[in-house]
């Protein structure tokens, strides 16, 4: 048998040293052994030079420094978002405003925000709070669940289709396409997972052009930027980014909290005793549990840090390291409900691009944990299953059994 | 520099340095204040970046304009000194401002 240690890997560019290629490096391919994406990233940052590179999907960089992973997500100008997916143009579509730097992209922001003003918000809480009921109602009697599937998949898709004013029944066609959207590895799956739920939007759309409701739908649809109607592509490619954007994030999200809640007896006793405590929980877990692994590209080649990046590199910047970095708070691993104010992270994004959705995510998250802790206050793991998480565009919670009395 | 306080909800306050022309959803922002978001960055989009102004204040303020009013309807908890500090301008005048973030924001 060859194992071609010292032999340099054909694949890597002229520019990149042979010591800063991490052999092998496969995102869709990395073990989560407890189903804790974050320290999985924590052994990569801590194994390897804070900038590296791998050949695999297509060759990219990987930044795992939290004051670089700042800076990388804001520094539109050396790193844009035209391509910010692993593979390169793993949509196979436009998907405005994430795909535009400023100043382009604000006009296009400025049409989806409104969406989730405080009012908008404020008019979800009663059909968030009916979902969850009705999923409560439904699992409490059986003393066991699958929590991801029966449901942190399900509250954001009926939200999103409450939202766009669509039928809840719709939701079982979009849900698988939703896991397929960010952990499928193949450009050709993810492209085509993209395709299927735009076809779905399609003549939704094509509706509301006739008849205006009143939903987000229609607003987007019949929005305009810097005047001007979207065309048609675009349109559709935001509206299925509205569709991709809030389903597989915000069930990892939970999924992910109740993981860390099924195996920590003392904290979750904490927040039974204490449900005023689950608003700064909520943002205790957003930073322990980064979930969005996007990329930039290289406007221009440019020195970073003494690492020569060429135009055109993509680099990835997995941002749950941002909230477990030492330089960014003291125990970072430790999940405290208690500490100070604001607490940082960078799991939603930061600058222009930051997450619009990122208030809807809280409150699906605090009204989750709500409803949840008063009606189901212990639960752990299901003795004899064991919690499966996977890596790809996302953190993604695939499984995770729970069980009560 | 201009010192601007935010107080929130739970009475705790934060001062900050400001530049004169920067706006104030922007200083809030920088600082990472809770509460004010600033979605939209600023393009009268969005009413996540919603304050109360301290009334001892408020006649410092330029009059807001009818794209103001209108977005500050999709705030929550709207009163007289509510305002959208994307619209708010920095300057001299402002120095020791005091702006009050919406509990219903947090
Ligand atoms: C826990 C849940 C969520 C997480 C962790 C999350 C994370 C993120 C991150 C990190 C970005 C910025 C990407 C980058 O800078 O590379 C982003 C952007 C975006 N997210 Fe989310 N998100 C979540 C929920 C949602 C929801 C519920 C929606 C909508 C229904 C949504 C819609 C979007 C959109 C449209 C963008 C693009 C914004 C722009 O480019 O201006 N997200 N999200
Ligand atoms: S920042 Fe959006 S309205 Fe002020």
């Amino acid at each position: 048998m060859m194992t071609a240690i010292d032999e340099a890997d054909p694949r890597t560019p002229s520019h990149v040293p042979r010591e800063l290629v991490v052999d092998g490096f496969d995102i869709f391919n990395l073990e989560v052994p407890d189903a804790d994406p974050p320290l999985v990233w924590r052994e990569i940052k801590l194994a390897n030079p804070p900038i590296f590179w791998t050949n695999e999907n297509g060759g990219h960089w990987v930044a795992t420094d939290a004051a670089d992973i700042k800076v990388i997500q804001v520094d539109h100008e050396h790193f844009s978002m035209a391509q910010h997916n692993i593979p390169k143009n793993r949509r196979g579509m436009p998907a405005p405003p994430i795909d535009l730097d400023p100043p382009k992209h604000f006009g296009y922001r400025a049409l989806i925000s409104p969406a989730f003003s405080p009012k908008a918000l404020a008019a979800l809480e009663g059909t968030i709070q009916q979902v969850l009921d009705g999923l409560i109602d439904r699992v409490a009697p059986r003393g066991e669940c699958e929590f991801v599937e029966d449901v942190a998949h399900v509250l954001p898709i009926n939200v999103f289709l409450g939202m766009m004013g669509l039928p809840k029944e719709d939701a079982a066609y979009l849900l698988p396409l939703s896991t397929l959207n960010t952990q499928a590895k193949e450009l050709e799956v993810s492209q085509r997972t993209r395709a299927e739920m735009a076809d779905y939007l399609k003549d939704k759309i094509e509706a509301r052009k006739a008849h205006p409701t009143d939903d987000v739908l229609s607003q987007v649809v019949h929005g305009k930027v810097n005047g001007e109607p979207l065309p048609d592509d675009e349109l559709l490619g935001m509206c299925t980014l509205l569709l991709a954007g809030g389903l597989d994030t915000v069930a990892s999200m939970m999924g992910f909290i109740f993981r860390f809640l099924a195996t920590h007896p003392a904290h979750l006793a904490e927040l039974v005793a204490d449900p005023d405590l689950i608003p700064q929980a909520t943002e205790e877990f957003f930073r322990r549990c980064g979930i969005a692994n996007t990329g930039r590209i290289l406007v221009e080649d440019y020195e970073f840090h003494g690492v020569q990046l060429k135009a055109g590199d993509l680099i990835q910047i997995p941002n749950c390291l941002y909230g477990i970095d030492e330089t960014v708070v003291d125990n970072p691993l430790e999940v405290d409900f208690h500490r100070k104010k604001p607490i940082p992270y960078a799991s939603f994004g930061n600058g222009p691009h930051s997450c619009p959705g990122k208030a809807l995510a809280r409150l699906e998250v605090r009204l989750l944990l709500r409803s949840w802790l008063s009606r189901i206050p212990e639960f752990t793991v299901k003795p004899g299953t064991v919690p499966q998480a996977r890596i790809g565009m996302t953190n993604s919670m695939r499984e995770l059994w729970l069980s009560w009395r | 520099m201009v010192t601007i306080i935010f107080k929130h909800p739970d009475g705790e306050e934060t001062r900050v340095d400001s530049p004169v022309g920067e706006t104030v959803m922007r200083v809030a922002v920088e600082a990472g204040i809770p509460g004010i978001v600033g979605d939209c960055g600023g393009n009268l989009s969005c009413a996540t970046c919603h304050c109360y102004v301290d009334p001892a204040w408020g006649s410092s303020l330029p009059n807001m304009s009818a794209d103001e009013e209108t977005m500050l309807e999709s705030a929550l908890d709207v009163t007289l000194e509510s305002r959208l500090s994307c619209q708010i301008v920095v300057t001299a005048e402002l120095e020791g401002i005091r702006l009050m973030i919406p509990e219903s924001s947090l």
